[in-house]
């Protein structure tokens, strides 16, 4: 394994770090791992979860590149007018560039946790190169059934008496105040969301229908997206299959993959979950974005088990 | 502002720095040597350290960050590493500042365990930094030992919206303890024997070398001091009390103001 650290982009204000695998054959494969910030955590990841997972890669015979976003981690903020999202956007296919013309990388996986998981769909949508990614933590859109259990889990958690205080202070405030970073409000399925209670740490996200039509389209243009959900959320996302319930009506539930590993938290604090979590990602790699590809990945070693649609651990 | 990667080191010991230089280099102004805390600090006071950087190459002043070996973007593992070795790492790192300029006076700062690090090292420095800026070091090993691992017990309960009770009766995690893992990070034994026998801050031999030590230190914290240590550094007041061990600091976009001040005060003195 040999690690090169880069600066690049248009202003020269982005750093990345290139993990290489020491099999001559893999180094010469066009796909290569895109890793990014989580929020504000720079690039190493949570824990350092990037690092660990570009190296586990390597062992895999595969590439990778973790890189900071403007104003992020390493990187500096350029000279732009563009918004946050459309900046961190460009970013990612600065990302790419310089992969493709240094490394000979075409194709790219990128695994995005929280905030990291929104860029990479919308990159996704936008830069057909990224052809499959892990979206961690990403948009939940609490059904009525997560919502039940997620008072019944504010029940034991709290008691009666503190959960109902909640409550009551909730329905008395007036409804303009009842904005984001207050957990007492449940956005209705469907509705559409500008704002809501503070999910996976986010309080703005796309509509449902918006998000939802978004995957739809990647997917029929056959990208290859894995969804993980931890259990950092069980007010919100509580059950094994919610996310089937949350976007059953948009044709895309069978064809993508999706996991809920409840113990694990929304940063992958504990060793254990992060092993967890890349042996899900090495399952699913194996699986389903290299079974049928002539691809050096494809030569993931086998291991027991298989990345299913809709697991629970 | 010029960016650029340093790799340095031993081969054993590799490390990875970013290197940040005012396009319009000023003789006159020393370099800066950022030493990071540990673990899951060094992750939140990361926007910090980028951001003072910035600020201090705005001031015409070179600016090296670095990763200890084992820590953040160098190679290595955490759970084999010490504060010995970090202090051998961060002598490297001075060495690849003074490599560029060798007469160029060098300053240093640490937050936390960075600080403590910082303090032994230039005791040892072949070229003495002249001024040392340690904000918040760990005064007692010990204490600071048990503040990881309630913050520890604090974050995850935090994160899974659970009592920590309730997260032991339902077996998500088990009670946290050193050696072992505290705020997600390994602290191997050989770290957690030396941490142990932390009880003091290493000043004396520090400024024996003529080196200038400022130190901000909350105002409760300072009778831990010892009294001659009081009478060799410049205290400085904490007036911004960041937990850097809690999620809540995470991604603090602004410095606290005493930091800028304190690191700012050092350039009055070079050219005083």
């Amino acid at each position: 394994m040999r690690e090169q650290t880069l600066i690049f982009g248009a202003e020269e204000h982005l750093v990345g770090t290139v993990t290489l695998p020491t099999r001559a054959e893999a180094s010469r494969a066009e796909w290569m791992v895109l890793l990014t910030n989580a929020g504000v955590i720079p690039r190493v990841g949570p824990h350092r979860f990037n690092v660990h997972l570009a190296r586990r890669f390597a062992e895999l015979g595969m590439a990778s590149l973790r890189f900071d976003m403007s104003g992020l981690g390493d990187s500096r903020r350029p000279m732009s007018t563009l918004s946050a999202n459309d900046l961190f956007v460009a970013d990612t296919r600065a990302a790419m560039d310089i992969a493709a013309q240094r490394y000979g990388a075409q194709k790219f996986l990128m695994l995005g946790i929280c905030s990291g998981a929104d860029i990479a769909y919308m990159t996704a949508l936008e830069d057909d190169r990224l052809r499959a990614m892990v979206l961690f933590d990403s948009y939940a859109y609490p059904t009525v059934r997560a919502k039940c259990l997620g008072l019944l889990h504010r029940l034991r958690r709290d008691g009666v008496m503190t959960t109902l205080g909640k409550l009551a202070r909730h329905l008395t405030k007036p409804r303009a105040a009842q904005t984001a970073a207050d957990p007492g409000i449940v956005p209705s399925v469907g509705e559409a969301v500008a704002e809501g209670p503070s999910i996976y740490g986010r309080t703005r996200m796309p509509t449902r229908d918006d998000f939802g039509r978004r995957i739809r389209t990647l997917v029929d243009r056959g990208r290859k997206i894995f969804f993980i959900y931890s259990g950092g959320e069980p007010d919100w996302y509580n059950y094994e299959g919610e996310f089937r319930d949350m976007f059953a009506t948009y044709g895309f539930v069978d064809r993508v993959a999706y996991e809920y590993i409840v113990s694990s938290d929304h940063t992958i604090t504990q060793p254990r979950m992060r092993a967890r979590v890349i042996a899900s990602v090495e399952r699913w790699c194996r699986e389903q974005v290299f079974a049928s590809s002539g691809d050096p990945a494809s030569a993931l070693p086998q291991r027991a088990g298989a990345v299913s649609t809709g697991s629970s651990t | 502002m010029k960016l650029s990667i340093r790799r340095f080191g031993s081969a054993e010991r590799e490390m990875v720095g970013v290197h940040r230089r005012p396009n319009q280099p000023d003789a006159g102004r020393p370099a800066f040597l950022m030493c990071r805390p540990l673990g899951q600090e060094a992750i939140r006071a990361s926007a910090m350290y980028r951001a003072l950087a910035e600020r201090l190459v705005r001031e015409g002043c070179d600016c090296l960050c670095f990763d200890y070996h084992g820590t953040g973007d160098s190679p290595g593992n955490e759970e084999p590493q010490t504060l010995a070795a970090w202090v051998q790492d961060t002598l490297a790192a001075h060495e690849e500042l003074l490599r560029d300029a060798p007469s160029r006076p060098v300053h240093w700062f640490g937050l936390a365990m960075g600080a403590n690090i910082a303090l032994r090292a230039a005791a040892r420095a072949r070229v003495a930094p002249h001024h040392v800026v340690a904000w918040q070091p760990i005064l007692n090993g010990d204490t600071y030992m048990q503040a990881l691992l309630d913050a520890h017990r604090h974050e995850l309960a935090r994160e899974l919206r659970l009592n920590w009770h309730q997260i032991i009766e339902r077996g998500l995690e088990t009670e946290p303890q050193l050696p072992g893992v505290a705020l997600g990070f390994g602290f191997g034994e050989a770290l957690v024997a030396e941490l142990r026998a932390l009880k003091q801050l290493p000043l004396a031999p520090t400024q024996r070398r003529g080196v200038r030590v400022s130190c901000g230190i909350p105002d409760d914290q300072r009778a831990a001091l010892a009294a001659d240590d009081l009478r060799q550094v410049m205290l400085l007041d904490v007036e911004d009390r960041t937990n850097w061990m809690s999620t809540e600091a995470i991604g603090t976009a602004l410095v606290p103001q005493d930091v800028t001040r304190a690191l700012l005060a050092t350039l009055a003195v070079t050219h005083a």
